[in-house]
């Protein structure tokens, strides 16, 4: 095992080496750095503006110097600074997960509460009303854009809420976009005001992860259904509660698992789509900001940050089986 | 079959909850948080709030500083506020200077001397008082050549700053500008008690080092207590706050402001029709969205939201490359001119609510040529003007002259739909006549970073956010042809005529407005007759705000809305 993870540490330095330069490279051909666009915003800035601004910030030296100097830089922790937000990028992608998890944690259970009961269900009463419904579900998650969706759930719950007129309903009206309110005092009020407007971003993201969850769950559990040994539980005399629970849900909770445990790293690379409409300032909407912006620091510090939780999460996940199948055996 | 019976149950069932979907929303003409607070809605965050550094300079940075600093013009913290009717009054000092009043002296060697009088008692955010000092410092801070500054081009044009007393700046400017009494310096002003020792300590990050959080110490009306990074912003009124009798003559009745990001503009747009939002700025809703809002609200018979769109400054253009084998021809650039059918595509696209431009300046503008040549639609015309310059009608049906098609390629910023829509249009017109126009989109940065200053397109089309003191050196002289190996200057069109250059190298210099106004509209006409650039329309931002907030003022100009926040206030 020791000599495997050895192996496995060493072949993730060239790894690591090729995708920073992959990045650094792909990010430095796109036509326009930071001073050509600045240029285009004000008309009054002149040739000799630009060469110096250029050597101010170190763009007129060939791309290898660049690309040693933002490597050795990063080895120190260093990733420069936003040229958007004027903050270092490590601090900012660090406050950017932190709010990324905010929304995806609860999208994620959201969608693992609703996703494994209905899935069982709709496998154990194949075509029935609510296996339909459900495949219905199942398909308008999957194939509805989450933006659109999104805009759709602003409607509803923040513009028009047509329950108005029934006070009982009353509190099911959410903020239309954003994060929090500012000014809400420290302590628990954050978290009440937090979890008001993480409600319509979770519920849309949920539905996504729900979906495939839901056909993971029905599609493993119709297979483990029909295997012998639940016939033969069954000619054992034991409850169907009995079946269901010790016999087959446990078989078909694996593929689930492996799954789940696969999206966990897109957790913390956040949602674009959804973080944009709702105006959510989490990882993902910082990525597509920082390109479209020309932000070049962020934008390669952030896909190197998603590029190493990937090889990090793969290692883990190639251990885990390891650790959890017997029959895996690293030597 | 079973099924198809639940099948049709579950979209009844949709159809049913969806059904309430459509009734209207309730009326939202109060304020959003309460009488004493104003929420305001951007579609994109300042990312510094540093009054020199050009990093800062974005339109939705002035609209926070126009709050924390006084005053804007078209430059941020100018002692000079400039109003909605474009008026600039003294707002830090006592006075504009003036060449009548002797404060404002030229030399016989063309250099000037200009004094300023700070008003008494005003003080920063920190109760410090505001000094000479702090305006020479920010002067200093800018000409630093360590300090990443792009835009000095007025700053550059001041020889000294000096200070006799406390409260009274002398500017010596190398040679006339006829700008002097808008632009103290052209740097504004910067606590210097606050940032000296910040700036002293690594001149080329001082704009990370100061105005990217709270506390930003500024001398405006409005205080800055929290930022939350990609989320929002929150001002407090500035209790110290003395009123400026005749130019912000009212203590602020918003105590409050509170700025929210959010990038979508169609989540702005539902803020607005909830009631989530009390204003929103000139930068956030697209212009054929605000039509459509705007229709939208009239059907509803909404009267709580007041929606407003000005023509302004923003002019909407096409440049014709005259390198180019067949652009180089006057006659063909006013071929394209007279092909196109302008009144109509502005009727047909924006309700005519963005105007049709003919000349580089907005008819707004002090030095704008009513009598300038205008191209009606007129494809006869066009044809005359294409045989004249040789083109003969090619076997394809494309005009063709010694053997060379008549087929341009016209570029323009991809995913735009209204300059898409508008391309297509031009597109069909310019067929018509014979002319191949192939439409080539690029994205933005490609586009702007690339394509434009390096002068690798044919017909370009985009817009220039022109002041209500433009003038026209960087854009039409031939010393500002980019290209070559060289950056800089924004002439993309490579117009080249001695009269301009020497009209247009002058007005800077030219003190005396109604001349300079003669010598634009002289510009002008040469300009119009060569045509380098095919003028289109000007551009209309839309701004929306509830009903009850009064004295919601947009300038139509590069200075934002909130320029008069202070005197606010809510509809009692």
């Amino acid at each position: 095992m020791t000599s495997y993870l050895t192996r496995r540490l060493l072949q993730m330095v060239p790894l690591v080496i090729g995708i920073s330069i992959i990045i650094f490279l792909i990010l430095a051909a796109a036509p326009g750095d930071p001073v050509d666009l600045l240029l285009f915003g004000n008309p009054n800035i002149t040739a000799e503006d630009v060469v110096r601004l250029k050597h101010l910030y170190g763009l007129d030296q060939p791309l290898h110097i660049r690309y040693v100097k933002w490597v050795w830089a990063a080895l120190q922790g260093d990733l420069g600074y936003s040229r958007t937000y004027k903050v270092p990028v490590l601090s900012l992608i660090w406050d950017r997960v932190g709010n990324s998890l905010w929304l995806q944690i609860p999208a994620f259970l959201i969608a693992l509460a609703v996703a494994v009961p209905v899935g069982i269900t709709s496998a154990l009463r194949q075509y029935s009303p609510v296996d339909y419904a459900a495949t219905f579900f199942t398909f308008f998650g999957l194939s509805i854009p989450a933006f659109w969706f999104g805009i759709m759930m602003i409607y509803v719950f923040a513009v028009v809420h047509p329950w108005t007129a029934l006070p009982a309903l009353a509190w099911l009206k959410f903020p239309a976009g954003g994060f929090s309110s500012p000014g809400v005092a420290a302590g628990l009020a954050t978290y009440v005001d937090r979890a008001h407007y993480v409600v319509l971003p979770a519920l849309v993201l949920s539905l996504l992860f729900m979906a495939s969850y839901t056909r993971y769950t029905r599609s493993s559990m119709l297979e483990v259904i029909r295997q012998d040994y639940i016939r033969t539980a069954r000619a054992k005399g034991i409850s169907e509660l009995g079946v269901i629970q010790r016999h087959a849900l446990r078989n078909a909770l694996i593929p689930l698992v492996t799954i789940v445990a696969l999206s966990i790293p897109a957790l913390f690379s956040g949602a674009p789509l959804t973080e944009t409409v709702f105006g959510w300032p989490g990882i993902g909407r910082l990525l597509v900001d920082a390109v479209l912006a020309g932000d070049f620091a962020v934008a390669q510090g952030v896909i190197l940050f998603l590029a190493g939780l990937v090889i990090v999460f793969n290692l883990l996940a190639d251990i885990s089986y390891a650790v959890l199948d017997p029959r895996i055996r690293y030597d | 079959m079973g099924s198809w019976r639940w099948m049709s149950l579950l979209l009844a069932t949709v159809l049913v909850i969806a059904m309430p979907f459509a009734s209207r929303a309730g009326s939202s003409s109060s304020p959003a948080v309460g009488p004493d607070t104003v929420v305001l809605f951007l579609q994109q965050e300042p990312s510094c709030l540093n009054p020199v550094a050009d990093a800062c300079q974005m339109f939705v940075a002035a609209a926070v500083k126009a709050m924390i600093f006084c005053c804007n013009n078209a430059n941020d913290a100018e002692p000079v506020l400039m109003t909605s009717d474009w008026k600039f009054l003294p707002a830090m000092v006592e006075k504009v200077p003036s060449i009548k009043d002797g404060d404002w002296k030229v030399n016989a060697d063309g250099s000037m001397q200009v004094t300023w009088k700070l008003r008494k008692g005003r003080t920063w955010h920190d109760g410090k008082p505001v000094t000479a000092e702090d305006y020479i410092w920010a002067w200093r801070v800018q000409m630093h050549p360590d300090f990443p500054a792009a835009d000095r081009s007025i700053s550059e044009r001041v020889e000294n700053i000096f200070a006799p007393d406390s409260s009274t700046v002398v500017v010596k400017w190398k040679k006339k500008y006829e700008g002097a009494n808008r632009y103290l310096s052209g740097a504004g002003i910067l606590p210097k008690h606050v940032t000296e020792k910040l700036f002293r300590a690594n001149p080329a990050k001082f704009v990370e080092a100061w105005g990217t959080g709270v506390p930003t110490i500024g001398n405006g009306p409005y205080i800055l207590k929290e930022w939350q990074k990609g989320s929002s912003m929150t001002l407090e009124a500035n209790p110290a706050w003395a009123v400026i009798p005749g130019v912000l003559p009212d203590k602020p009745a918003v105590r409050r402001v509170v700025y929210r990001f959010i990038s979508d503009t169609n989540t702005i747009i539902a803020n607005v029709l909830s009631g989530s939002a009390d204003g929103v700025d000139e930068t956030a809703i697209p212009f054929v969205q605000g039509l459509e809002l705007e229709q939208r609200l009239k059907s509803e018979g909404r009267t709580d939201i007041v929606l407003k769109a000005e023509p302004g400054l923003v002019w909407e253009h096409i440049d014709m490359n005259v390198d180019n084998a067949h652009l180089k021809d006057k006659r063909v650039r006013q071929a394209l001119v007279y092909a196109i059918n302008r009144e109509e595509l502005v009727q047909q696209l924006f309700q005519g609510k963005q105007p049709v431009s003919h000349s580089f300046l907005p008819d707004k503008h002090y030095g704008y040529n009513k009598d300038v040549k205008k191209y009606p639609y007129d494809p006869t015309r066009a044809r005359a003007l294409l045989a004249e310059a040789g083109y003969t009608a090619g076997p394809d049906g494309v005009l063709q002259n010694k053997g060379q098609r008549l087929s341009l390629t016209f570029t323009t910023t991809a995913g735009n739909r209204t300059r898409e829509a508008v391309q297509q249009i031009l597109q069909a017109q310019w067929k018509a006549v014979g002319v191949e126009v192939k439409i080539q989109n690029q994205p933005a940065r490609a586009y702007f970073g690339d394509t434009l200053p390096t002068r690798k397109f044919e017909l370009a089309m985009y817009a220039w956010v022109k002041s209500p003191n433009s003038t026209c050196e960087s854009e039409l002289t031939s010393d500002h042809i980019p290209g070559g190996g060289q950056t800089g200057g924004q002439n993309y069109p490579g117009y080249r005529n001695a009269e301009v250059d020497r009209l247009c190298h002058a007005t800077p210099e030219e003190l005396d407005e109604g001349k300079r106004a003669q010598m634009l509209r002289e510009a002008q006409a040469i300009w119009a007759e060569d045509v380098p650039s095919i003028p289109l329309y000007l551009r209309a931002d839309y701004t929306a705000h509830k009903a009850g907030l009064q004295k919601w003022l947009p300038t139509s100009s590069q200075v934002p809305v909130t320029w008069n926040a202070a005197q606010w206030g809510w509809l009692k």
